[in-house]
């Protein structure tokens, strides 16, 4: 129940608002995340109840969520050498992640959770990116009220601490139960950041 | 099994919320640093733009004013010059009546080329520089009393210290940018001006009996607009006081830079 709120419903909240106010390029790519999210779940749901695994659904979703997130920084950064950077960190990705999943076995046996933890890093690389390009921008003076900003410090939310909760569950540090509480939690602060960006935001 | 559980949980959580407080924090106190430094330069900015324009505007004036001033001077005065002696050549006529009026213009054409002389020399900052401010204000409460524009007196108290030459043409200016306001606005009568010399300022106080202004109004318009930017250029500070009916009094405070810098 606590997944469907937070893997389905939170998203959908996220998204309907986005709809609402969103209208420039980046709000599309994340409402195409959002949408991706939300996809991804009814099919992971529908998928395990027939055939009783779906880690393949989610073997597809991690590697397009991050390229969509790509995409979204590279609409806002105008610095060439970041976006050149964005670019080739996203061809790697999605080379790590046909690598991987292309043996079947891995594809269709397991969560390859390796390809999570690089697209992890890789959207902090790129949040790092935006933000030091918006130290050095006039639009400074009104960080606050940009969309791009609450989004990035909602995404920030919730993966800075995800890295050490999926490392330690793989080392069995910390049990599924115990994982599934930490993501509910974490979901629920980064929507909140989602929602603060279009409902506070104004057009910079 | 559930009580490990619950520990381990607990556990991240503070883990994980102390760490994303400390994080949020950090970076938004590095936002807003960064942001206070980009609006004081912005600001900064904005005052070297302001200043610039404002002193090329007083750069075009005080040129203006040059150009008008020779202008005056070598052309205007040359042609009355000229007229004058032309007319004193002439032959006076038998008839009483029309030798007294030609005896009158001559007299005439000397006082007007006189005052277009004294103007020129007023406008020529070069002349206000050799005489020194209180002079130039002297000279022009003399114009003033004998064109009757107004009863204009003048008064200098305290010991004079010495004024930076640039600083004395602008004090000169905003005293003809006050009696041009004066003779336009105030319908006034009387005019004082008073030089009080203290060992740290020059407070100069400029009174007139005219018809004031509603202070909780603000003192605009080019003129003022003017005052208020040259006091601003030499450091001064400037304050307008009024009743209505009883007229304006302004007060301009100027501090003894020389002798601060010695």
């Amino acid at each position: 129940m606590e997944k469907l709120f937070y893997a389905i419903a939170l998203p959908s909240i996220s998204l309907i608002v986005s709809l609402w106010k969103g209208d420039n390029k980046f709000d599309r790519y994340f409402q195409l995340a959002m949408g991706v999210f939300i996809l991804t779940e009814i099919i992971g749901i529908y998928v395990i109840d027939i055939y009783g695994r779906n880690f393949w659904v989610y073997n597809c979703h991690v590697p397009i969520v991050f390229v969509i997130y790509g995409l979204m920084y590279i609409s806002v950064i105008q610095t060439k050498s970041s976006v050149r950077i964005i670019k080739f960190l996203i061809a790697l990705l999605v080379a790590l992640a046909f690598f991987l999943n292309v043996p079947a076995t891995t594809f269709l046996e397991k969560y390859n959770i390796q390809v999570f933890l690089f697209g992890v890093v890789l959207i902090l690389v790129f949040i790092f990116l935006y933000l030091r390009e918006l130290l050095t921008n006039d639009k400074l003076l009104e960080y606050y009220r940009m969309r791009s900003f609450w989004i990035s410090i909602g995404l920030i939310i919730f993966y800075v601490p995800i890295l050490p909760v999926f490392v330690s569950m793989e080392k069995r540090l910390i049990t599924p139960e115990v994982r599934e509480i930490i993501l509910y939690v974490l979901n629920i602060l980064m929507h909140f950041s989602f929602l603060i960006a279009y409902i506070w935001s104004r057009r910079i | 099994m559930v009580e490990e559980n619950l520990d381990i949980l607990i556990i991240s959580f503070v883990i994980i919320l102390l760490a994303l407080s400390t994080l949020i924090g950090v970076l938004m106190h590095i936002f807003n640093r960064k942001r206070l430094e980009l609006l004081l330069k912005m600001r900064e900015a904005e005052h070297k733009n302001a200043q610039m324009i404002s002193d090329a505007r007083r750069e075009t004036q005080e040129q203006m004013l040059k150009n008008l001033s020779w202008e005056l001077h070598d052309n205007i005065g040359q042609l009355l010059s000229v007229s004058k002696i032309q007319l004193s050549m002439m032959h006076l006529p038998d008839e009483p009546q029309q030798k007294k009026l030609l005896e009158d213009t001559i007299v005439l054409l000397g006082e007007v080329l006189d005052e277009v002389r004294n103007l020129s020399r007023s406008l020529n900052p070069n002349s206000i520089l050799f005489v020194g401010v209180i002079k130039a204000t002297e000279l022009e409460i003399s114009r003033l009393n004998r064109l009757k524009f107004l009863r204009a007196s003048m008064k200098v108290e305290g010991k004079e210290f010495e004024i930076d030459k640039d600083h004395q043409l602008i004090i000169y200016r905003i005293i003809q940018e006050i009696i041009t306001n004066v003779i336009k606005h105030a319908k006034a009568t009387t005019f004082e001006i008073k030089f009080i010399f203290d060992n740290e300022f020059l407070n100069l106080i400029c009174t007139d009996n005219g018809v004031g202004k509603d202070v909780s109004l603000p003192f605009e318009g080019l003129g003022i607009k003017n005052i208020k930017e040259r006091c601003v250029f030499i450091g001064a500070e400037i304050t307008f006081e009024s009743i209505i009916n009883n007229g304006v009094t302004i007060k301009m405070r100027y501090p003894n830079t020389l002798s601060n810098q010695q």
